[in-house]
């Protein structure tokens, strides 16, 4: 199965790069293509940047990390709890059985669109200690509410 | 008969089936501009995410007793609204495309016994998200977004549901430019929408990933307003000089941000049916527009 492989930079790379990106000036993260990774284009500052959980200055250079799969279908995320180290780099490998589910982490502003029978990559930066709220954020059905995950990081 | 002729009382008073009404003084609630330019005085209704299908008796088990409820006491008001909008979320979601089209159908149907002189709908992810707005089209006709004009007022209704994933895309977009383009910044301009356009909390799916970019049109214009549903309990922000206003649900109410770590159905209240359900009318007056909620309860 091919895989497809997406590298995002850190948050703090984000910040200092943000208002560039979500004017949509086409940069491309990683070797992925971007229309298959994007990262939520929040408006009214409701999220801080750069003083974030994952402002560790970690890089997109640094490697994948730890590989993680996940398997997502309708209405849930296997695991449902993720489980890293504090600083540790983690690339979630994410099958869909059966939808364009989508993965986000809102937190860390990041997120991937799944594809149906196939494993899609999402590299995360090192994250300071803490709980993590993911989600699909792709509407899948009437059970899509309850489609979510939670990654601990740290002793959280 | 103009709103204004109104009793205020009579206005803002128990109708018909009751209800509490909470009229809202806010900050950037659509102050719109003078009065010159306002256009005359009217209101207008919304009814949002009626969920209609929904069958989980420990949070409503009178589901079919909602939405009646609902349009009864809209039936129920001393002078009836220019027009009652439906804010998306009809249906509950099915995969089943019959189910979907008869719960489309029989929301119509009911709809259709409301003495307002128009009503106008548009679709919410449940309706529209599993398969990009056909049935809604099939059974509502017209167009997923769309805008029109009253008494002076620019109505914009934008889709931020007919896809999986929430946004308004960039046809859509090109499509807002050119709607706003040409008129006045101080025109008087109304958004009716599903999702919040703004990031309300997007780890509980409420956002639309590039409302910003519409909010950053929209921006342009000194005097808008944005009423929406999805999150099923009120809710106000402003992002700038607009206001954005959510609408409770005639189903169900969710769980306000900060009370629950995950969204929650609340569940049903026996010493109080229909707690947390309800409608909104909007009373559009000297160049104002004031949300006033009105309780189910």
């Amino acid at each position: 199965m091919k895989r497809r492989r997406f590298a995002l930079a850190g948050a703090a790379w984000l910040a200092a790069h943000w208002s560039t990106f979500a004017s949509g000036s086409g940069i491309r993260l990683g070797s992925g293509p971007a229309a298959h990774c994007s990262t939520f284009a929040f408006g009214c500052g409701a999220i801080r940047l750069g003083s974030g959980p994952a402002a560790h200055g970690a890089r997109s250079d640094e490697g994948p990390g730890r590989r993680l799969d996940l398997v997502a279908t309708r209405f849930s995320f296997s695991p449902r709890e993720l489980r890293a180290a504090e600083g540790e780099r983690l690339t979630l490998a994410i099958r869909s059985t059966d939808f364009m589910h989508g993965f986000a982490i809102p937190e860390l502003k990041l997120r991937i669109d799944t594809q149906p029978g196939k494993t899609v990559e999402l590299v995360l930066p090192a994250l300071r200690a803490g709980r993590y709220a993911c989600l699909c954020d792709n509407f899948c059905g009437e059970g899509h509410d309850q489609m979510v995950a939670t990654l601990l990081v740290g002793a959280a | 008969m103009d709103l204004h002729l109104l009793d205020r009382r009579e206005f803002l008073g128990l109708a018909g089936l009751g209800g509490l009404v909470v009229a809202s003084a806010l900050p950037g609630c659509a102050q719109f501009g003078s009065p010159a330019s306002a256009g005359q005085d009217f209101f207008f209704v919304q009814l949002s995410d009626l969920h209609w299908g929904y069958a989980n008796p420990k949070v409503n088990p009178e589901p079919r007793e909602s939405l009646s409820r609902a349009i009864a006491a809209v039936n129920a008001l001393p002078v009836q609204p220019d027009f009652v909008v439906f804010t998306g979320d009809l249906t509950q979601t099915t995969d089943d495309p019959k189910l979907r089209r008869a719960r489309l159908r029989e929301v119509k149907e009911m709809a259709a016994g409301l003495k307002a002189p128009r009503t106008w709908f548009f679709a919410g992810e449940h309706d529209a998200a599993l398969d990009r707005g056909e049935a809604y089209l099939e059974v509502f006709g017209g167009a997923l977004n769309y805008s029109f004009d009253h008494k002076g007022v620019h109505f914009i209704v934008l889709d931020n549901t007919s896809q999986p994933a929430p946004v308004l895309g960039e046809a859509q977009l090109d499509w807002l430019k050119k709607d706003l383009a040409g008129r006045p910044p101080e025109a008087p301009i109304v958004v009716l929408t599903h999702r919040p356009l703004f990031a309300l909390a997007p780890e509980w799916d409420w956002a639309t990933r590039d409302g910003d970019a519409a909010i950053a049109l929209l921006s342009a214009h000194r005097n808008v307003a944005v009423f929406y549903g999805h999150i099923h309990h009120e809710h106000h922000q402003m992002t700038g000089h607009i206001g954005h206003h959510s609408a409770m649900s005639v189903m169900f109410p969710l769980s306000p941000l900060g009370t629950a770590q995950q969204k929650t159905q609340l569940p049903w209240d026996e010493a109080q049916p229909f707690k947390g359900l309800g409608w909104r009318s909007v009373d559009w007056q000297a160049g104002a527009a004031r949300p006033h909620e009105r309780l189910l309860a």
